[in-house]
């Protein structure tokens, strides 16, 4: 268990929650592929904390972990915001296919 | 090494939910999958000694995000109904699966319980004296029962507290922190509204 390996499980991670992203039709499938995504982000944040990157920030050897705090709170206010979408969309158009959902498309 | 064996494993579960969670078929399944892939990961981040981040990942991921999209899957796509019920052959690999996990924790409790000298087990202390204990040989309750160095972790949960809330430190971004997530609650409760309803 060492950074690389971390690194490596975060970047497979991400590469499975893109692949989600670009497949899957229903719009809460695609949140949840972006989750993993952010998902993979997190790791690599506590990963590169605990054992340092190339260039580690001297002073707060913490931020590495406190930067994954705040992502994942800012997530929450995102995923908040999202689901809301998803709710309001499925009232108006009784389907939640990202291809159909083209009102903003010129 | 048994902790990188146990990691490797937990790469190879956390890899697998991945995979469910972005091809199953059915939403819910995808959803509780995604549910595990959350869990694995907090167990990695307790490997990577980041305790805190773990627990906020468990409080607010599990907690929050993930009822969230549990209630807008069964909201949206009229799954409810159409939920078979479990056969007998489910039913039974979901008891012995609930025994095993009891019976190991179960286990860790009953021999961190008997040493005396263990009043507070961490979670972290759980992991790493179970790796340590099945890698030395020894008695898991004596690797328990020494003293937690705080100076050992990352990122101690009062090095922390204290980083979050010092005016040089980390104090302003936890704050606006704090109004972006009023602004987002506010934001979703607009958006989410049934505006012709009288709103309760």
């Amino acid at each position: 268990m060492n950074l690389t390996s971390c690194l490596l499980l975060s970047a497979a991670l991400f590469a499975i929650g893109a692949f989600g992203l670009v497949t899957r039709r229903n719009l809460i499938a695609a949140l949840m592929s972006l989750e993993l995504m952010v998902n993979a982000a997190l790791i690599n944040f506590v990963a590169f904390a605990r054992f340092g990157g190339p260039h580690q920030v001297q002073g707060h050897p913490e931020s590495g972990t406190l930067f994954a705090l705040f992502a994942v709170a800012v997530t929450a206010a995102e995923m908040a915001l999202a689901l809301a979408v998803v709710i309001a969309v499925h009232r108006q158009r009784k389907h939640l296919d990202v291809r159909e959902l083209d009102g903003l498309h010129g | 090494m048994v902790k990188d064996l146990f990691f490797y494993a937990l790469c190879a579960v956390l890899l697998g939910l991945a995979g469910t969670t972005v091809l199953a078929r059915n939403l819910f399944r995808s959803a509780l999958a995604l549910l595990g892939v959350l869990l694995c990961t907090a167990i990695l981040f307790l490997l990577l000694q980041a305790e805190l981040v773990a627990l906020v990942q468990v409080m607010v991921y599990i907690g929050g995000i993930m009822i969230f999209v549990l209630y807008a899957v069964l909201l949206t796509s009229e799954l409810a109904g159409r939920m078979a019920h479990p056969s007998p052959l489910k039913i039974a690999m979901a008891v012995v699966v609930a025994a095993v996990a009891l019976g190991s924790v179960g286990c860790l409790a009953m021999r961190a319980g008997h040493s005396a000298a263990a009043p507070a087990v961490q979670v972290q202390g759980v992991i790493e004296g179970f790796a340590q204990g099945m890698d030395a040989g020894v008695d898991v309750a004596k690797v328990l029962a020494k003293p937690q160095t705080g100076s050992s972790n990352i990122a101690s949960m009062e090095k922390l507290g204290a980083l979050l809330l010092d005016p040089k430190g980390f104090l302003i971004p936890f704050e606006l922190i704090s109004v972006l997530l009023l602004a987002a609650m506010v934001g979703a409760i607009a958006i989410a509204r049934d505006d012709k309803g009288a709103a309760p």
